[in-house]
């Protein structure tokens, strides 16, 4: 096994290919960090060019992308206060307040190590262990899948920091919105008014920038005076490295070690990746810290549970592509269709009779997390330079290739007006109050969980004993309730100390 | 004054869009066998929403029983007025480059906006800014139009220059 690590290596080791690992990497890392632009988008549009090169070649760029973009972003998460994709939803629950006192680029530092930290974990998980984490994931069927989502949906009301009452209509809104179009399993079209482009509901990237872009820009139009007009935030890039301390690394280790965890988990299963486990980690974070109540101002510990989990995805969803060719999220379903122009057939014979393109793949992931590490590390100071653009012009900017992005999205304008209608949600939500995350988060498991739900009825015969005494689905519902259990006694221990101090 | 009711509004706002959509929710084609079928989940969180919605009028009503006595008046002087028309123009701004973008194409439509966002943005322009905006404008839309199109190979309206 080692020799086949060499071999993957030594495959790797050319100019041509540590180049084109930069390339990916960079090139990720701008649409990862640009709001309307995803690492998804990114893979698929070069996907093309990897035709005429070697499958090393071709899979080490790709892997340079795919690491980049989710990565990447964090960057417009931190500065933007808007994620560059879904999956850094919950970095900017804290790096933006920390980069609104000054600290951005600490924030973005440990962003950056974060990921790299994830990355690592995910890649060395898949070159070690994959193979019998790929059968434990063989093993979730749909009343598993059904028991995940509905733990995932109970943590929403871990994610609102006033009301938990406002969170919970959040998520409800927000699996409502996702009701939209065709019905799972029998198609059946629902609350489409007519409107034929509803017909596939709303499209995840453009109720995702909606809810998080359009709102910041109203805000800066609604903004009394111009508290833009001075444009550069003054920020201090404390000692030199990536501004935070030995100390702080030391304290967030098991912050780290659990959220590679829980985000290689969840890259595994198929079907929720990134965008899923950053709120999760976020979420898990905040409930088993000391401290809850200063998640949200602005601590590394929010950014370390949602970078590290989101890069670890990466890993954890090559996991099931490479052992059986189940892709593990949408970045890897078109891997698919990028080994496949290279004549490999994804799956468990992958190792047999392409064993070096293999490693060669694990060689590259490896390269490609450093790179991010460094590119960014260098590009610290380059993007908190953005950070002093006079909002008035880069907000507008950012709309626009808002715009772009949903349009080239599907080439309709329907998912412009998606933008823009999601957009002022968002600015409601705001207005009154309403956390938008859960609305994100409700969004995004619905499907999932209504399409087990009916899947799992269809074989059970409309039975649901098997969702609760399956195994692994029971052992899912137990996490559920200790959880709901712990976070209520939590809260109910908060009410009583407000109350005997008020 | 109407920050108060806030909650209330918006709860019975909820409440109503609930009880909307669940009886809209009778329109959904449905397969007569299945029990749970593609109307269950849409039923079961209006009735979700709904109760929801409900606590939250309730609530807030509480809350403002037991607040009557103490005067919170004094928070409103000191929030400056925020303004209005520049959300709006923004909106109006947004819904008008949209709906003309496959028209007139993005590269004009682009420049537009971003010349008229920037300068909505901003209180105290001079024609220096909207010139700086205008060139601005030009450059970000014609380099965003030519990577996409050219190199990335992918579509953007191209109106009437096209």
């Amino acid at each position: 096994m080692f020799e086949s690590i060499a071999v993957g290596f030594a495959a790797v080791f050319n100019i041509k290919i540590i180049m084109l690992i930069f390339i990916g990497v960079s090139l990720g890392i701008v649409f990862g960090a640009i709001p309307g632009l995803t690492a998804t988008m990114g893979i698929a549009l070069c996907l093309p060019i990897t035709f005429g090169m070697t499958p090393v070649e071709g899979m080490s760029l790709l892997m340079g992308l795919y690491i980049g973009g989710i990565s990447g972003g964090l960057i417009s998460a931190t500065l933007l206060k808007i994620p560059g994709t879904p999956a850094s939803i919950a970095t900017t629950f804290d790096s933006s307040p920390m980069a609104a006192r000054g600290e951005a680029g600490k924030a973005l530092g440990v962003g950056i190590f974060s990921s790299f930290i994830g990355g690592l974990f995910s890649i060395l998980a898949l070159m070690f262990i994959s193979p019998p984490l790929a059968k434990i994931a063989l093993k979730f069927g749909p009343y598993e899948y059904f028991a995940i989502s509905i733990f995932a949906l109970t943590m929403i009301g871990s994610l609102s920091t006033n009301s938990i009452l406002k969170g919970l209509i959040s998520g409800a809104l927000g699996m409502f919105f996702a009701l939209v179009g065709s019905a799972p399993i029998d198609a059946f079209p629902r609350f489409t008014f007519g409107i034929t482009e509803l017909d596939a509901g709303f499209s995840l990237l453009p109720v995702l920038i909606g809810l998080f872009a359009i709102p910041e820009i109203l805000k800066a139009a609604s903004a009394p005076t111009d508290t833009f007009d001075e444009g550069a935030q003054k920020f201090t890039m404390k000692g030199k490295g990536f501004g935070f301390s030995i100390r702080e690394l030391k304290e967030q280790g098991w912050n780290f070690l659990r959220s590679s965890i829980i985000g290689t988990g969840i890259g595994i299963l198929p079907g929720i990746g990134g965008s899923t486990s950053n709120l999760i980690s976020y979420i898990t974070a905040k409930n088993s810290s000391k401290n809850p109540e200063k998640f949200g101002t602005g601590i590394v510990d929010g950014i370390v549970a949602s970078e590290t989990a989101n890069n670890a995805s990466v890993g954890g969803a090559l996991i099931p592509l490479l052992t059986l060719g189940i892709p593990g999220d949408t970045v890897t379903a078109l891997l698919i269709g990028g080994l496949m122009i290279h004549g490999l057939m994804p799956g468990p014979m992958l190792f047999k009779t392409n064993g070096e393109v293999v490693y060669g793949i694990f060689a590259a992931l490896i390269i490609a997390n450093i790179a991010m590490l460094v590119i960014e590390y260098f590009g610290i100071r380059v993007f908190v330079k953005l950070l002093s653009i006079p909002k008035n012009i880069l907000l507008p900017v950012v709309i626009s290739l808002c715009v772009v992005g949903s349009f080239a999205l599907n080439n309709r304008v329907f998912d412009v007006w998606t933008l823009l209608f999601f957009g002022l949600i968002g600015y409601l939500a705001e207005k009154f109050d309403f956390p938008l995350s859960p609305i994100v988060l409700g969004f995004i498991l619905e499907p999932i969980m209504e399409t087990n739900l009916r899947r799992g009825l269809m074989t059970s015969q409309g039975s649901f004993v098997p969702f609760l005494t399956q195994p692994i689905a029971a052992l899912f519902w137990a996490i559920t309730l200790i959880s709901v259990i712990l976070i209520t006694r939590k809260n109910m221990k908060k009410t009583k100390t407000k109350a005997s101090n008020a | 004054m109407l920050e108060r009711f806030r909650d209330v509004i918006i709860g019975a706002f909820l409440l109503i869009c609930s009880i909307g959509f669940y009886i809209y929710s009778y329109s959904i084609k449905t397969m007569a066998v299945a029990r749970i079928g593609p109307a269950f989940v849409p039923r079961l969180l209006c009735i979700i929403i709904g109760l929801l919605s409900i606590i939250l009028i309730i609530k807030q009503i509480m809350i403002l029983k037991q607040n009557n006595n103490t005067e919170s008046s004094k928070k409103d002087n000191n929030k400056e007025k925020e303004k209005v028309f520049p959300v709006v123009a923004t909106i109006v701004l947004l819904a008008i480059y949209i709906s003309l973008l496959e028209e007139i194409g993005f590269v004009i439509m682009t420049i537009l906006y971003l010349v008229l966002q920037c300068s909505l943005l901003k209180t105290n322009r001079t024609w220096k800014d909207v010139l700086l905006y205008a060139v601005i404008g030009i450059v970000i839309s014609v380099s965003v139009y030519y990577l996409f199109v050219n190199v990335f190979q992918l579509m953007l309206p191209a109106g009437i220059l096209g």
